[in-house]
């Protein structure tokens, strides 16, 4: 046998490795554009995160931890005269650099109230403190004592549209002035459309 | 036009399908010739051959892989028509292939009493103990006859590295063949 025959035997081969042989190379060479794009998003996202769920620590570090897959302001519940927080917390002794979307564990429910409020704030809600002067066909005529994170100054004058479900609450049927928080959206002129009213203890007077 | 397309014509009997062959795969049929016979007219002659001859057997015969059932009636021819000594007076690349071909005979001084087509389904099952890439080198080599540097720029590989490949191939086939226990 010779190098020619053995050359020209080669003739025999299949088809398919002929084929195979004449088909266009595909190129393995790795594209890092795909990667640092995903990475780029990684990135985005780890930040977007760190900006919605800030770490706060408390002055005894205590911290909770917000269930996986809850709204902020869906899952805070306020037992209105209690201490204790209710809904899916977690609550951990000490400090854990290792989780993330953690919150400071209030002491009171008025710190928790504020806790809630500042929560509604981050989605765009405003909130005053008002008193209840007088109660007219349109809502609650109201003086304003706290401007909070709205734009009424103290002392302004301001009406009080009531959200449908506290239309006929026992808040609405109050005949005493009273205190209360209002959380609101919406404002027209000194007409502001609350979404939600909080009565608010007076402070004591010296 | 597709090969299937191309193939249909040659079912009906349109010499069409002649002039929409060359038009797919002439040139890499040329190519393939040029590369084994170094001779431009010898090599046309080839490829004519080959439309011929594919024009005889289509049909019945119905090709899977048109361009490779070509050029396998190319090959044949070329190889037909190659008169090693005038080759290497042409300094033909398929000197140098015989040459390093010869390399895989586990003894030279003995005679093979082996048909072409028995060694060939050898070599058909030696080619599917290699990996895909290493196929592909040596049959881009020792089929199409491809020069080093084409093997390397194809597959972007340095031509030291297809030297390698080649080179191991080869020692592997020839173990194979001594492992097979080809007829002396």
């Amino acid at each position: 046998m010779t190098g020619k025959e053995l050359l020209e035997a080669m003739s025999y081969v299949d088809e398919e490795y002929v084929a195979r042989a004449d088909r266009p190379v595909v190129s393995r060479r790795v594209h890092w554009q795909p990667f640092a794009a995903m990475a780029a998003c990684f990135c985005l996202i780890l930040f977007a995160a760190s900006r919605v769920l800030p770490v706060q620590k408390d002055a005894d570090g205590s911290q909770i931890t917000m269930a996986a897959g809850t709204s902020r302001t869906e899952e805070i519940a306020l037992d209105e005269g209690a201490d204790q927080i209710s809904g899916p917390w977690i609550a951990e002794n000490g400090p854990n650099p290792a989780s993330s979307g953690s919150i400071t564990v209030p002491e009171s429910a008025q710190d928790f109230r504020m806790a809630c409020q500042d929560a509604q704030a981050m989605d765009g809600a405003l909130w005053i403190t008002v008193r209840v002067e007088a109660r007219t066909e349109q809502g609650l005529l109201c003086t304003v004592i706290d401007p909070g994170t709205g734009s009424y100054p103290a002392d302004a004058q301001v009406t009080v549209t009531l959200p449908e479900e506290d239309s006929h609450s026992t808040l609405s049927q109050k005949e005493e002035p009273a205190l209360l928080q209002i959380t609101y959206r919406e404002s027209n002129g000194d007409m502001i459309y609350a979404e939600a009213l909080d009565p608010v203890e007076a402070p004591p007077s010296d | 036009m597709e090969d299937e397309k191309i193939i249909a014509l040659y079912f009906q009997r349109d010499e069409e399908a002649i002039r929409q062959t060359q038009s797919a795969h002439g040139h890499k049929l040329y190519c393939l010739s040029y590369r084994i016979l170094q001779s431009r007219e010898d090599a046309e002659e080839s490829v004519s051959d080959t439309y011929w001859k594919a024009w005889e057997n289509i049909p019945p015969t119905r090709p899977v892989h048109f361009f490779a059932y070509l050029a396998k009636i190319c090959r044949f021819i070329s190889f037909g028509r190659l008169d090693l000594r005038n080759a290497a007076k042409r300094k033909a690349e398929i000197v140098s292939l015989t040459e390093e071909m010869a390399l895989c005979i586990p003894d030279p001084a003995r005679q093979l009493q082996m048909e072409s087509r028995e060694l060939g389904q050898v070599l058909n099952d030696f080619l599917a103990t290699l990996s895909e890439e290493n196929r592909n080198v040596f049959m881009r080599r020792y089929w199409y006859a491809d020069s080093i540097a084409e093997i390397a720029q194809r597959y972007r590989l340095g031509e030291s590295n297809v030297k390698t490949k080649l080179f191991r191939t080869r020692s592997a086939l020839k173990t194979y063949l001594e492992k097979e226990g080809i007829p002396l």
